[in-house]
């Protein structure tokens, strides 16, 4: 998933197609849910089609798919740990299972994500600010977010559910409040140019 | 993997990557930075360019130089900054020239 090497189609259409099936197969097992499912299963790829309608021809485009692979893949784990639980294959701790792999698959996605962000994030603002403070965020945020988002699937791997839910949540925000605070820091001071 | 290994196991191509990490540079800046010679810099920045480790545009004449490393390369040069990593630490020769 990099500018140099685009994620080839067929990753986000499988990934795609998995998460269809999953939320057809959850919508199978509780019926009464079918507007819920037929969102999840379809929020994806409607979004991934309007992506690419409205950026079409657009340098980077081809970088969504990698995202759109990612978002899949936290689908794919929230469905299949509820198709898992409504099926009975969890037994009586099936709640606080997906509970705690939907909120490992987010922590883990926003450090992956946060990996990514200096190598592959395009300069947001260069024309208001200096191409050193630019730099100098883009790892900032990468940083914070990786450490923040491995703090985050941390807390529900080894937290009781309910410390998880306010330990992660504190993860997720201090991250945004410093790349937020910082990336004004720079617009109001040293970075205009 | 490999490529990213090979660039920053050089100390030179680390300090490189650390001057880059105060700003977009252009080719002479970096290359003034360094006791050697214009074809060996050429040959560490080609060698940063394959792993991915840096960005090139042309702006008239000039190269400008820009660092574009993950989280997960930039502790890995950290990592070979503090333990001191050099070419024959088991990771491939690289392909520079003779500086002799």
């Amino acid at each position: 998933m990099t500018a140099d090497h685009p994620t080839p189609l067929i990753y986000p259409l499988t990934a795609t197609a998995a998460v269809a099936l999953l939320a057809a197969v959850n919508w199978t097992l509780d019926p009464a849910d079918l507007v819920r499912f037929a969102v999840a299963g379809l929020i994806l790829p409607v979004m991934w089609a309007l992506v690419e309608l409205i950026f079409r021809n657009r340098r980077g485009l081809k970088q969504i798919r990698g995202s759109v692979v990612l978002a899949a893949a936290l689908l794919i784990l929230t469905l299949g740990f509820s198709a898992a639980d409504a099926a009975g294959l969890l037994g009586d701790g099936g709640n606080d299972i997906t509970r705690r792999a939907f909120g490992i698959g987010v922590g883990l996605m926003l450090a992956v994500i946060g990996n990514f962000i200096p190598k592959h994030l395009e300069p947001l603002f260069e024309q208001t600010c200096a191409p050193g403070y630019q730099a100098r965020l883009q790892r900032f945020a990468g940083w914070v977010f990786v450490i923040g988002g491995l703090g985050y699937a941390g807390s529900w791997v080894i937290l009781p559910e309910a410390t998880a839910d306010i330990v992660s949540t504190v993860f997720c925000v201090t991250a945004i409040v410093l790349v937020l605070g910082r990336w004004l820091l720079i617009s109001a001071t040293r970075g205009k140019q | 993997m490999n490529k990213v290994f090979k660039a920053l196991a050089d100390p030179t191509r680390r300090k490189v990557l650390e001057l880059l990490r105060e700003g977009p540079k252009t080719a002479g800046e970096l290359a003034d930075a360094f006791d050697v010679s214009k074809p060996t810099m050429s040959a560490h920045f080609a060698v940063l360019r394959e792993a991915g480790l840096v960005d090139v545009t042309r702006q008239g004449k000039t190269m400008i130089y820009r660092l574009k490393i993950s989280v997960l390369e930039d502790a890995l040069l950290g990592f070979a900054d503090i333990f001191g990593m050099k070419p024959g630490d088991n990771v491939p020769p690289t392909d520079e020239p003779d500086r002799n």
